[in-house]
């Protein structure tokens, strides 16, 4: 059944120094905007949280918080919402060339629901202006589970299996093949 | 015609025949001749050439789908294989894309290509692209399985498309793992122009369309952007490979980035503590060389000072910058920008600006390999490239300093000795301070001007020589800063860390430790500024000493 989706008006705020919870105490636990392990590939220097618990019933409207915070001092942040055709999107307000400076944060409310059962991915295609000029990109994204099926999830770096387990054979990739 | 060159020229050869290997990938090409065999009565050789779709950029660094051109798959390793996935007999593909098989006459085979450079030569290596969602698997672009036929001669030539269909990739994304390769075979082929008895550590590029920029589980393809990670089997690379968000394997430049990264800590150092960086960002000088060593390696190797990645729906966005352009935001030792200009100007044919150096990728292997530069006292900084080249090159030295100082970089020696520009942090200099057993303390700061984690100000370094094994005591205690400043510090020798003093008292740091005859940097910062999300991120000084 379609249901009309609730719009949410809020609008993307630019907060201070919001994430505090790794800095409580001396944990070893690193900040959000320092998330990415090893070396990165160029980019826009940006690093996302948020509140999603991981888990969205068919047909649910799910409201979730994302935060995108920045290591610049300086420059504009555009933001905008990149989603697959199985999640209807129904509030987020994109992010237009927004000012920023050292510290800022942007809290991105989100609405969405899904009529099928999947795991999906809500990305976030931010675009770094220095003052300058000098542009530079980066995709963010959260993992969004629907449904009962999609039970293999993690967005934790410490559950992190890496396989390496030994290789007994190859992923088969077909050719366009002249035989003469 | 060097050795290496003659290696790959040389069609692939029978292999394995009639031997009964099978389709693991271990199963690797062996005893490599210098000859063609010449087919046996009743065998059939089977010629061919291999080529994938290569998507080049446009202007504004999306994928230009409808400029796509088809390149040689060069170097990898392709099989003849029965309907069981026997390999019958192997070879690697020549510089050309080309190889030679040879198989008995009437024998029903495929040919399949790895997704595996081998070169067993002279120069070695062997580079592979995995899928890390399907247990790190090569690839394999397959051919149909047919008969060799009667004849002593067949011809085979195979393509990887890739797979785009206008609004989606509708079909297998065949050409991707190969533009990978391609990419590194320019790398390898690059370094064994210069030095052809290089060896090269083996590495795995882990790509798959499930490749996201979700940070999770990379086996799930949680893989949160493309990078190096050094601590993943002993050094991994990771690509991304999500349709419509950000896909990298045409993408060269992101490719030999991150190899460069591999470069230097499997063939060179690096010092690097990773995280987010910007062209504009006041960087630990460690991270903006490792980063501006990636940008500009990435720049020579494809002899196209414009970095590109493409990205966002139908991969048709991206950005670019010129490493050229030399505008840029706080230039200076603590830049990636100016760095990576230097490098690459150091290489470059172009004379411009301040540069007036043409030098190649040669004098940059030279030290950047050398005992001097790898097992140094002193991290790996332009400090130690640029000390490296005026030892190892002293008639560049003059077009050197020319460039240095055109990024306002003027220190001296491989610790930056004299440096004059602090990037407006003024504990920032010197750039390593100096303390002697039981001698003056030196006066530390901490401090997050310019960021947190990897930024100029974070951390300091201090020399310590000691002359003979010696228990020390080290202390670090607050002489400004609120009180939620918690000092700490790492010990290192050469890049090998020997200590790491965490504790979480606040205002000090105090470390007792015996230390062996020897050169040391320590490392100095405050918590707070390097972990943390933030709120208690701050500017603290200390007083350091090391007591006997």
């Amino acid at each position: 059944m379609f249901i009309k989706l609730l719009r949410i008006t809020a609008s993307a705020v630019i907060f201070a120094s919001a994430q505090t919870a790794a800095g409580a105490d001396h944990t070893h636990q690193k900040s959000d905007a320092q998330a990415h392990a090893g070396y990165v590939k160029p980019g826009a220097a940006v690093a996302l949280s948020h509140d999603y618990d991981g888990k969205t019933q068919l047909g649910e409207f799910e409201t979730i918080t994302a935060s995108i915070s920045h290591i610049y001092e300086s420059g504009a942040l555009s933001i905008t919402l990149l989603s697959p055709p199985e999640l209807q999107v129904s509030a987020f307000v994109p992010v237009q060339n927004s000012p920023i400076y050292q510290g800022s944060t942007f809290e991105l409310p989100i609405q969405f629901s899904a009529a099928v059962n999947g795991a999906f991915t809500l990305s976030f295609e931010t675009v770094y202006e220095s003052p300058e000029g000098q542009q530079s990109r980066r995709v963010l994204s959260i993992p969004v589970y629907i449904g009962t099926t999609a039970v293999e999830k993690s967005n934790s770096v410490e559950s992190d299996a890496i396989k390496t387990v030994s290789k007994t054979g190859v992923i088969g990739l077909a050719a366009i093949e002249v035989i003469e | 015609m060097n050795l290496v060159k003659q290696s790959a020229t040389i069609l692939a050869v029978l292999l394995f025949a009639g031997c009964g290997g099978s389709a693991d990938s271990s199963s690797t090409p062996q005893n490599l001749s210098s000859s063609q065999p010449t087919p046996a009565t009743g065998s059939t050789e089977i010629t061919g050439k291999v080529t994938y779709d290569r998507v080049p950029h446009t202007l504004s660094s999306g994928l230009d789908y409808e400029n796509t051109i088809e390149l040689p798959v060069r170097g990898a390793v392709v099989e003849a294989v029965t309907a069981s996935g026997e390999v019958l007999t192997s070879g690697v593909l020549d510089s050309s894309g080309t190889y030679a098989l040879t198989v008995d006459a009437g024998t029903e085979v495929r040919i399949q290509i790895k997704s595996q450079l081998l070169s067993n030569a002279t120069a070695k290596w062997n580079f592979s692209v995995t899928d890390n969602t399907q247990d790190n698997q090569l690839y394999a672009l397959q051919g149909s399985l047919a008969s060799s036929g009667t004849n002593s001669r067949q011809t085979r030539n195979l393509h990887a498309p890739h797979g785009w269909t206008g609004q989606s990739y509708e079909n297998p994304r065949a050409a991707a793992p190969f533009a990978i390769l391609d990419s590194v075979y320019l790398a390898a082929q690059s370094f064994a122009d210069i030095d052809p008895n290089i060896e090269f550590p083996e590495l795995e590029i882990r790509w798959s369309t499930e490749n996201k920029t979700v940070i999770g589980n990379k086996a799930l393809g949680q893989i949160g952007t493309s990078a190096y990670f050094p601590e993943i089997d002993e050094g991994t690379i990771y690509l991304l490979g999500e349709e419509g968000r950000d896909t990298d394997e045409y993408d060269p430049h992101v490719v030999l980035h991150e190899w460069g990264h591999y470069f230097e800590h499997q063939m060179s150092r690096t010092d690097s503590i990773g995280g987010l960086h910007s062209l504009n960002d006041r960087l630990d000088p460690r991270v903006a060389f490792s980063e501006a060593w990636g940008n500009a390696l990435s720049a020579i190797l494809l002899d196209d000072p414009t970095y590109r990645d493409s990205s966002g729906s139908n991969q048709s966005s991206g950005f670019s910058f010129n490493l050229e352009a030399g505008q840029y935001a706080n230039p200076g030792w603590f830049s990636e920008a100016s760095i990576g200009s230097i490098i690459y100007d150091i290489s470059d044919e172009t004379s411009d600006g301040a540069d007036r150096l043409s030098a190649g990728l040669g004098p940059l292997y030279t030290v950047m390999r050398s005992e001097t530069y790898t097992d140094g006292p002193v991290f790996a900084t332009i400090f130690a490239l640029a000390d490296g080249m005026r030892r190892e090159f002293p008639d560049t030295a003059p077009a050197l300093e020319a460039l240095l100082g055109a990024q306002l970089i003027s220190g001296e020696g491989a610790n930056g000795n004299g440096e004059s520009n602090s990037g407006a942090i003024r504990s920032a200099l010197p750039v390593y301070k100096e303390v002697r057993v039981n001698g003056a303390a030196a006066q530390l700061c901490s401090v997050d001007d310019a960021g947190l984690h990897n930024k100029l100000g974070n951390r300091e370094f201090i020399f310590l020589s000691l002359d003979a094994d010696t228990d020390v005591t080290l202390e670090l205690i607050k002489t400004s800063g609120d009180d939620d400043r918690d000092p700490d510090l790492n010990i290192w020798q050469g890049n090998r860390l020997v200590h790491e003093s965490r504790s979480s008292a606040q205002g000090q740091e105090v470390l007792q430790t015996r230390l062996s005859a020897g050169d040391y940097v320590i490392e100095a910062f405050d918590f707070f500024n390097i972990n943390g999300a933030g709120s208690k991120r701050g500017d603290g000084c200390y007083s350091f000493t090391v007591t006997e």
